[in-house]
């Protein structure tokens, strides 16, 4: 699904040319499970969001399914990423001025999804993650842990093939964090969902399928 | 004291900040200071007499002959002064200009004259002397004079038996009988001295009741009110009818008098105009106001943590409230203090605006009374800029706002939704502004496109009054007259010279009664009033007025036997419309008879006499010149018209050396000074607009950059779930586009009601013109939409990683 070739992350800092990533070869198959792992630094967290495309100041070749993201304009990247990849944040990131449906709501309307279809979708989602009775919650009226199903359910409202979380347990207590991950090995094995996830946690990286290591920017172990 | 020293520590770390909202308080109360500095001299101040309240004027006003307000009489004067128990005491005045000293230095002043009691009823006691007798009322014994202070100083050098002593005043003897205290003025006089009201004694008698030519003034007695006053002049003027000979002419007039607050009477022309610009000076104080509230609660909104540490630590609402009070206290008293000069300085700007040609507005200054004024307002301004801060900050709640790190928390969505109001009545308030200072503005134009019905370009004007002394009969003022035109034709640059006894634009129109030849005064077709000139033949010309029908007056038609005048267009119309008044006699009286006709024998366009914006059709007489003390010279040229002031002077010497002309400027200066009443409040409306429009643009540009700031994260969010850029600037202008539609509503709710607050003031235009409506919001929009673009594109142009990163 995902096919990584030389792939290079080069930040240009006043003391020189910072490399977040050097020369990253990596493929991921449709359905797979893969967990990064790697020490503060070593460019996990860099790699999930060029993965996700929302960094394009790499160098080298990413192939996703049958397209050649190297060779694609702004517009069809974001194209791309609108209609596979799902993301979620270690810091959950809803948007505290809506509501939990409102906050589910959002990645359709960025995809033209009609206004009807849209609450259809947003009531099903709910259902589907046991949260209709918090549907006009604020964020701020969530806990942790519901704060970060909302945000595994607002990536996965859209429907895509990949789905990409940063360390989605990194702010969780441990209950909470075994839950999510519960939710992820059934989104993984019975939707056949592909995650990608950065955790520090072994784990948590034993719920998926892979393991992939990295230290200062290089793959160390795949 | 700690609190204060805290704050102003807080205050220097944002320096931008608080220069920021210094300059703004300082803008805005200085703008309300000035205008305030006018109001309290012009309106609310009380006249600088003892019981001021009681002071009354009365004037007989003929509403059916187009005549709303006139004067008052002798014979008035002495119906009156003992006859009325609501007053107390009554006087009359008339203003005079006299020569004072001898031919080889004749110096114009100007003086007044009075009735014995006039000092009385003002409540000023003389510091000198005595004041005038009724044995002094007559022409042959009113040579006695109460001097000004000033005066007496200037003239006798403050000689302590000043009493007996002798001045020249147009050639006659005057003798000193009494000083005033230092500082008297009467409202807006600029009298040097006050003679007393000489007059024949057949001014006295009851036909001699409506020659209305003094200025009545009164003291109401004690407890009196001026409903009182009203109700027994009513009666007593119905019981003075019963005996009067023209009882029926003037009841057809609809003849009443009005007694009305002699402060609020004066001052009763400029007092909307005031009123609507002191309006418009609060305005702007609230945008400005809310603007640094709105910058107030995004400094609050970053300091919450600090504050939530405070709370943890023991800090009690008290001491919040403290900490903030102090520090908007702070800001508010140096903006106060920078106000007080900007305030100074806008009082110099408004007095070139033309304030000081106001009613009382020789008083305008910047006093002890305006700088308590300013503190004062500084004061209750931090109080007011405190409490919403005060409210925001104790209202934040303590453990979610100490976890905000964690939780990637912004600010809450009532300090959000009290923000966006307050930017909703920003630009409310800044459309209420700009749309009054284009309707103003339209006005103005409106009033500048009138014609005048004359040509006032290259015209110089003067006045020249002959003392009595030298010119005792009409022949020897038309003399001077015949003899002075020649003289001025001669100087080099002059192409037409006329004198008139009238003339637009000045204070020197006469509209009295006219009677028309078989056009009899009956209920329904009373007895009209009509501006009244004698002028040389070359009037027409000098001032390029056309004619119509007929011929111009020439310089020998007061030498003929049948007595000839020119009307105007408009009088023509009243009389005979669509008929031809050539041959028609008219008289100055009440009836026409053989003795007084005068012939119709031309038809000329017609004038604004007294500004641009007066009604049409009130209609005008020219007679031949007549011999009269006063009136004006017209002097058109190619050249500059203040060029030839110093020629025209010597030629008004060279026919009498003791003979000075006075006010000699171009008639145009005339025009533009009646149009301050117009102009000023459309300049300083536009100045407060323009910065209305401004802190509006700042205060939006400030919570939407703001906003974005605060919202890096879920900017990075929404991008990162699949938002284009365009989309992300698109969502800013919206919510920027939705608090500038709920602004532009209410402002133009705001601008129905100052429209119709200021319809007094516009001339030719609707208070809701839909070209000035259009043309504010399109001003408004492009400024708010520049304002909200900026931030919305720095929005659009956040890089998700570094915004997700930040968190």
């Amino acid at each position: 699904m995902l096919t990584l070739r030389h792939l290079s992350r080069v930040y240009p800092l006043k003391s020189g040319p910072y490399f977040a990533l050097r020369n990253i070869n990596l493929e991921i198959k449709e359905g797979e499970f893969v967990s990064i792992m790697g020490p503060s630094g070593s460019g996990k967290s860099t790699l999930l969001h060029i993965l996700g495309l929302h960094d394009s100041e790499w160098e080298g070749e990413y192939q996703f399914a049958d397209t050649d993201v190297h060779r694609l304009g702004k517009s069809a990247r974001a194209d791309l990423q609108k209609k596979n990849i799902g993301f979620i944040f270690q810091a959950y990131h809803l948007i505290d001025d809506l509501t939990v449906a409102e906050n589910l709501e959002v990645p359709l309307s960025y995809r033209n999804v009609p206004r009807k279809e849209r609450q259809a979708i947003v009531c099903d989602t709910l259902d589907r993650f046991h949260i209709v009775g918090k549907r006009d919650l604020f964020p701020s009226q969530l806990s942790g842990g519901q704060q970060q199903l909302v945000g595994v359910a607002r990536a996965l409202v859209a429907h895509p093939t990949l789905l990409l979380a940063d360390e989605p347990t990194g702010n969780l207590h441990s209950d909470q964090g075994h839950e999510i991950m519960e939710l992820f090995r059934k989104l993984n094995r019975e939707d056949g969902v592909t995650i990608v996830q950065v955790t520090h946690s072994i784990e948590n990286a034993d719920y998926g399928s892979r393991i992939v290591r990295l230290a200062d920017g290089m793959l160390v172990n795949n | 004291m700690t609190a204060f020293r805290r704050a102003f520590r807080a205050l220097a770390k944002t320096p931008g900040f608080t220069a920021t909202a210094i300059a703004t308080i300082a803008l805005c109360l200085g703008a309300n200071l000035a205008l305030f500095a006018v109001v309290d001299a012009v309106l609310l101040r009380a006249l600088p007499f003892p019981e001021p309240d009681r002071l009354v004027v009365l004037f007989n006003a003929y509403p059916g002959a187009g005549v709303e307000r006139s004067a008052a009489s002798v014979a008035n004067y002495f119906d009156r002064r003992t006859a009325l128990p609501a007053l107390a005491s009554v006087s009359i005045y008339q203003d005079a200009s006299p020569i004072v000293g001898d031919g080889a230095s004749p110096d114009r002043v100007e003086a007044a004259r009075v009735s014995p009691e006039f000092f009385a009823t003002l409540g000023v006691p003389l510091a000198l002397g005595h004041t005038f007798t009724d044995a002094d009322l007559t022409y042959q014994t009113d040579q006695v004079a109460v001097l000004t202070d000033e005066f007496w100083r200037r003239h006798f050098k403050a000689d302590p038996a000043v009493l007996g002593r002798t001045f020249l005043n147009d050639g006659l003897t005057i003798t000193v009988v009494g000083v005033l205290p230092p500082g008297f003025r009467f409202l807006s006089s600029r009298a040097q001295f006050f003679r007393a009201a000489g007059h024949e004694l057949a001014d006295r008698q009851p036909d001699r009741r409506h020659n209305n030519s003094w200025q009545m003034i009164a003291r109401l007695a004690p407890g009196a009110t001026l409903a009182d006053a009203q109700t027994q002049i009513d009666a007593f003027n119905v019981r003075l009818l019963e005996g009067d000979p023209v009882a029926q002419i003037v009841k057809d007039v609809g003849f009443r008098t009005t007694v009305a607050s002699l402060h609020a009477d004066h001052v009763r022309t400029i007092r909307p105009t005031l009123l609507l610009l002191q309006t418009g000076g609060l305005f702007l104080l609230v945008i400005g106001a809310v603007n640094l509230s709105n910058l107030l609660l995004i400094r609050a909104s970053g300091r919450l943590k600090d504050l939530a540490v405070r709370q943890a630590l023991g800090a009690r609402r008290r001491h919040v409230a403290v900490e903030v009070l102090s520090e908007t206290l702070l800001l508010t008293l140096v903006g106060g203090l920078l106000g007080a000069l900007v305030g100074s300085l806008g009082i110099d700007l408004l007095r070139l605006l033309g304030t000081t040609r106001m009613p009382l507005g020789a008083q305008i200054e910047f006093n002890p009374r305006l700088a308590l004024v300013g503190l004062v307002a500084s004061v209750l301004l931090g109080v007011a800029l405190a409490v919403p801060i005060i409210w925001h900050n104790l209202r934040a709640h303590l453990a979610s706002t100490l976890q905000t790190e964690t939780r990637g928390g912004t600010t809450t969505r009532a300090a959000l939704r009290l923000r966006h109001a307050f930017i909703v009545a920003q630009i409310a308030l800044a459309f209420v502004l700009l749309a009054s200072a284009g309707l103003l503005g339209r006005s103005l134009q409106q009033i500048l496109n009138t014609s005048s019905g004359f040509s006032s370009d290259h015209v110089l004007s003067g006045r020249i009054t002959l003392p009595w002394k030298s010119y005792q009969t009409p022949e020897a003022r038309r003399d001077f007259a015949e003899r002075l035109l020649p003289a001025l034709r001669a100087i080099p640059g002059i192409t037409d010279a006329a004198v008139s006894t009238g003339l637009p634009f000045t204070t020197n129109t006469n509209d009295s009664a006219t009677a028309v030849e078989d056009r009899p005064i009956e209920p329904g077709r009373p007895l009209r009033a009509h501006y009244m000139s004698s002028v040389s033949s070359d009037y027409w010309r000098a001032m390029k007025i056309p004619l119509l029908r007929g011929r111009l007056l020439d310089d020998h038609d007061h030498l003929r036997k049948e007595r000839v005048c020119v009307v105007d267009q408009a009088f023509a119309n009243q009389y005979w419309p669509g008929g031809d008044p050539i041959g028609r006699r008219i008289a100055q009286d009440i009836k026409v008879t053989d003795e007084n006709a005068f012939t119709i024998v031309g038809v000329v366009g017609e004038v604004k006499q007294g500004a641009l914006t007066e009604n049409n059709g009130h209609g005008a007489i020219y007679f031949p010149l007549s011999g009269a003390f006063s009136f004006s010279v017209i002097l058109r040229t190619a050249l500059p018209p203040e060029a030839l002031a110093p020629a025209v002077r010597r030629a008004v010497l060279s026919i009498d050396p003791g003979q000075p002309i006075d006010d000699l400027r171009p008639l145009q200066d005339r025009i533009d000074d009646s149009l301050v009443a117009h102009r000023s409040p459309a300049v300083l409306a536009a100045l407060f607009s323009s910065a209305a429009l401004l802190l509006a643009a700042l205060g939006t540009y400030g919570v939407l950059a703001y906003a974005v700031g605060q919202r890096q994260r879920e900017i990075g969010v929404r991008l990162a779930l699949g938002a284009q850029p365009g989309q992300v600037l698109a969502q800013f202008l919206r919510q920027g586009a939705l608090l500038l539609l709920f602004g532009l509503l209410f402002g133009l709710a705001g601008t129905w009601a100052a429209g119709l607050a200021m319809r007094g003031l516009l001339f030719g235009i609707e208070p809701m013109n839909l070209a000035v409506l259009a043309a504010t919001v399109g001003v408004l929009v492009a400024v708010v939409f520049f304002a909200l673009y900026l931030p919305s594109r720095r929005a659009a142009r956040t890089d998700p990683m570094v915004a997700l990163r930040a968190e």
